[in-house]
């Protein structure tokens, strides 16, 4: 059986794993939303889903280690890694401490802000030929557009992720203020309507136009460049106070 | 003074845990024992804190047994040793502290 599911959320993502295993349909692979799903006795295995630090593979020391504590690699896509154990061999938990667990969602936010820099460079690009009049920058701009805001949100939610866990771990951590993800939202509000108003506008309105939506957008990816340790810088700081 | 310390309680347990040569699971089964199975180890967290003390060099890596069932053992280093005795003189202040103030009498 093969059922496509696109998730930003690992929790989720394991949560529904574990469900259609305890239904009886263990996951044997997965690739680009598709999930291959295989007979299994109910309550057979227990899924959890972890990252790599490598992209698409998983180096050789952690191959071995979880195959020494009974656990099997199903499948590797990007940095994260679906992994089950024999629910029979006992309780199956990735990370079992505040310190390794906001580690662990440290390593993915990290993540989430590389893809949505590479996105908007993306979009600027995709941008431009749109405002040139090219549909398929148009169709693009929208794709990546899209995406950049799921994106967006996935990185907002593990940092949410982080603060919750930080402060169960009793350490007060201060809200982060940042405008990035505001000047990127009206950068790329600007863009569509200046690719969507076309001719109506004069060439000279237009430049100014782009030229305030392409300030925005460097704006913010500087702050979301600039921010990339600030969760740890944060969390710490607390600390040593 | 170290600046690594305090250490969390999972790598004090891990470095207790590598004293003589340990592979993996030895480790979660000894410090589960050790605390009454209160401290358990999942694998990603131990994972992790095997990457990065391998990488301080407080442990290393003590045989890679590639004959039949390949099996890695850690082993406390001069440096791991060193860390870990500070570590006990800090945790020993602060009982002898609690114990002197009436803080531990229940």
């Amino acid at each position: 059986m093969i059922k496509f599911r696109v998730y930003f959320d690992k929790d989720k993502e394991t949560k529904w794993l574990n469900e259609m295993a305890a239904q009886g349909f263990a996951a044997t692979g997965f690739s680009c939303g598709f999930y291959r799903f295989s007979p299994c006795g109910p309550q057979e295995y227990i899924y959890q889903i972890d990252m790599t630090p490598g992209w698409f593979r998983a180096d050789q020391s952690y191959r071995e280690f979880m195959d020494e504590m009974g656990i099997e690699i199903v499948a590797l896509w990007g940095r994260w890694v679906i992994l089950r154990k024999k629910a029979a061999d006992g309780p199956f938990e990735l990370y079992t401490d505040a310190e390794s667990r906001i580690e662990h969602y440290r390593n993915i936010l990290t993540m989430f802000k590389l893809i949505t820099i590479v996105e908007i460079i993306g979009f600027m690009i995709e941008a431009y030929g749109a405002v040139c009049g090219s549909y398929v920058g148009m169709a693009g701009m929208a794709v990546v557009g899209l995406f950049m805001i799921v994106m967006m949100c996935a990185t907002w939610k593990t940092k949410e992720k982080i603060r919750e866990l930080s402060e169960q771990a009793g350490k007060s951590v201060r809200r982060q203020k940042s405008a990035a993800n505001g000047l990127i939202l009206s950068g790329m509000f600007i863009n569509v309507a200046v690719a969507g108003l076309q001719d109506s506008i004069s060439d000279f309105l237009r430049g100014i136009f782009l030229g305030l939506a392409i300030v925005l957008m460097t704006v913010g990816l500087i702050q979301i460049i600039r921010s990339k340790d600030d969760g740890e810088a944060d969390v710490d700081d607390t600390i040593k106070k | 003074m170290e600046k690594n310390l305090p250490l969390t309680e999972a790598v004090f347990y891990i470095l207790l845990a590598v004293r003589k040569p340990n592979h993996g699971y030895g480790i979660i089964q000894e410090v589960g024992e050790l605390t009454g199975g209160r401290v358990v180890l999942g694998p990603g967290t131990l994972y992790g804190a095997i990457q990065a003390l391998t990488k301080k060099n407080w442990i290393r890596i003590y045989s890679e047994d590639t004959s039949s069932r390949r099996k890695k053992e850690y082993l406390l280093t001069e440096e791991g040793r060193r860390v870990f005795e500070e570590e006990c003189r800090r945790l020993e202040e602060l009982l002898k502290n609690a114990r002197r103030m009436g803080g531990c009498d229940d």
